[in-house]
């Protein structure tokens, strides 16, 4: 059995498992504050409109991906399915791989539909008022869009690694979306307690604490680079983007492969 | 049912006690009552780690609950904007309503970090340039930084570019004593917003300036007459030069200081 068919039924599980109802959600949601923001700004109503709807996608996206490797997973070792899942001729190796390009290839189907959508949206916003500095929903735009899928992927195969040794299933979404917060804002508020005296108490040690999780965790508010779309400038790509999307990737390599070799390892009971 | 009834009473007790107790205790005590204003690291994690959706909030709230016709929180729009702008610097509408609101309200100083911030990260946009170079002329009468800034909006600008340079010209001159040209782009400016809101602040902003620029035009009218310096804004009236002192819709008033009229500043710690 290879690993399309374990792809192919994992799909069918997801479809069973109702989780469209919850992208459904989001595209809804998305929208509704795209639109509702855009509302809000006096001078660059197109520019807020993409940035929330960006920031919206960027935090449910991973939230759901969680979700199906919950769905897939987790629950797979709580309801005792594998009892029957596993006696299928395939490899443990072949079934949790299979698994997890099945969310991995959902996470993108549901990016694009998600960044057509507001790409629409906001040209429609664009026409209404001309502003100085335009969007640019292009080649730029399309960048901020891959960035963001490495940054889900890597999410993805964190949330797959707490799955193969979490005792419940809720810790995987929680612990997702744990490790999404420190991942995503460690770099940011290292570069903005310059402008905050007084915040914390002992600066220099509080840094060099924060300074560690770089060694831990990838940066991955390092591969935010929507301020290309949002002001049409390619400069605001950091110079050494190769180096960060390589660390990332290094990132899902390392814990995609820990997972697998936990999971040849698990012992069910 | 015996249960049934200790807890419907247990239930009225509660409330009746509950009646009892409120208003006559607070838990915390009140000493700062000015609104609050998140800094800007915490806020970076209070919204998943995406200091772009952080700002685009902060700003909207500040430009909502921020301004009623005719006055503004000081206080609290010059910390909420200064940290919006510390989060994206590149926010339009921050530092549009921020040199709108703060600077002709009269505490220019507290926009002065959030329009050099926009100078940097909009590196391409010749407005944050022109309005801090403005301002600093306007202002401080600073006439050496005013005029490396309107230069810094000359080479940034695709249409203005001379008449920038005429203004960095004629400063470096000192002969600039005609505000009116800037005057009219501010004018120019403000109609281009589409905040219905913000137009009528900006109106009696405008205002405002109109009413220093007829006490300057006074002046030199009675410098022109009698050959001397104005030594006492009264002497405008002995000599009928003007009926009544221009009223300040801001009601901040205007000063008379060494020899010139400038806008009041507000004190602001």
């Amino acid at each position: 059995m290879s690993v399309f068919a374990v792809i192919s039924n994992s799909f069918r599980l997801t479809v069973r498992g109702r989780y469209l109802y919850f992208v459904f959600a989001i595209l809804v949601f998305m929208a509704g504050a795209t639109l509702m923001a855009a509302a809000f700004s006096a001078r660059q109503p197109a520019t807020v409109a993409l940035d929330v709807g960006i920031s919206v996608f960027r935090f449910c996206i991973p939230i759901f991906a969680a979700v199906v490797v919950q769905g897939l997973v987790a629950h797979e070792f709580e309801r005792r399915y594998f009892l029957a899942s596993m006696t299928y001729p395939h490899s443990r190796t072949v079934w949790l791989v299979g698994r997890y390009l099945t969310v991995i290839l959902l996470v993108a189907a549901v990016l694009l539909v998600h960044a057509l959508i507001l790409r629409e949206l906001v040209e429609m916003i664009g026409r209404g008022y001309s502003q100085a500095t335009k969007t640019a929903l292009g080649q730029q735009y399309w960048w901020v869009v891959g960035f963001a899928f490495v940054d889900f992927v890597v999410i993805t195969s964190v949330a797959l690694l707490i799955a193969v040794f979490a005792t419940t299933p809720g810790l995987v979404v929680f612990g997702a979306i744990g490790f999404l917060l420190i991942a995503r804002s460690y770099s940011s508020i290292l570069a903005l307690l310059d402008g905050a005296t007084g915040l914390v108490t002992n600066e220099k040690t509080y840094r060099e604490g924060i300074g560690l999780l770089h060694y831990l965790v990838p940066d991955l508010g390092a591969l935010d680079i929507r301020a290309t779309a949002l002001y049409g400038r390619m400069d605001f790509l950091p110079a050494i983007w190769p180096q960060q999307v390589t660390g990332a990737l290094l990132y899902i390599l390392a814990t995609t492969a820990l997972a697998i070799w936990l999971f040849q390892r698990k012992r069910f009971v | 049912m015996k249960w049934l009834g200790i807890a419907a009473v247990a239930l009225l007790a509660f409330i009746l006690n509950a009646n009892w107790t409120k208003g006559r205790w607070q838990n915390v005590a009140v000493v700062f009552a000015d609104r609050v204003v998140v800094s800007a690291p915490v806020q970076v994690v209070l919204y998943g780690g995406d200091r772009f959706l952080a700002a685009d909030v902060e700003a909207i709230r500040a430009s909502v609950t921020g301004m009623d016709i005719g006055t503004v929180n000081l206080g609290y729009l010059s910390r909420a904007q200064n940290v919006a702008s510390e989060l994206n610097p590149c926010h339009e509408d921050n530092y549009y309503t921020a040199n709108a609101l703060l600077t002709l309200a009269g505490a220019d100083r507290q926009a002065v970090g959030i329009l050099e911030r926009a100078i940097s990260c909009r590196f391409w946009d010749e407005m944050p340039p022109f309005y801090l170079g403005f301002n600093q002329h306007f202002f401080h009468g600073n006439y050496a930084d005013a005029q490396r800034n309107l230069q810094l909006a000359a080479s940034r600008s695709t249409i203005r570019t001379t008449s920038f340079t005429k203004l960095a010209i004629m400063i470096k001159a000192e002969s600039f004593k005609n505000e009116r040209m800037a005057l009219e782009f501010l004018t120019e400016e403000k109609d281009k917003t589409r905040d219905a809101k913000l137009r009528a602040l900006l109106e009696v902003r405008a205002d405002r300036i109109k009413g220093l620029l007829r006490l300057r035009d006074a002046q030199a009218i009675y410098e022109a007459r009698f050959g001397k310096k104005l030594e006492n804004p009264g002497q405008l009236m002995e000599n009928g030069i003007i009926q009544a002192f221009p009223i300040d819709p801001m009601k901040i008033g205007y000063r008379f200081k060494n020899g010139e009229f400038h806008l009041n500043e507000l004190a602001m710690q």
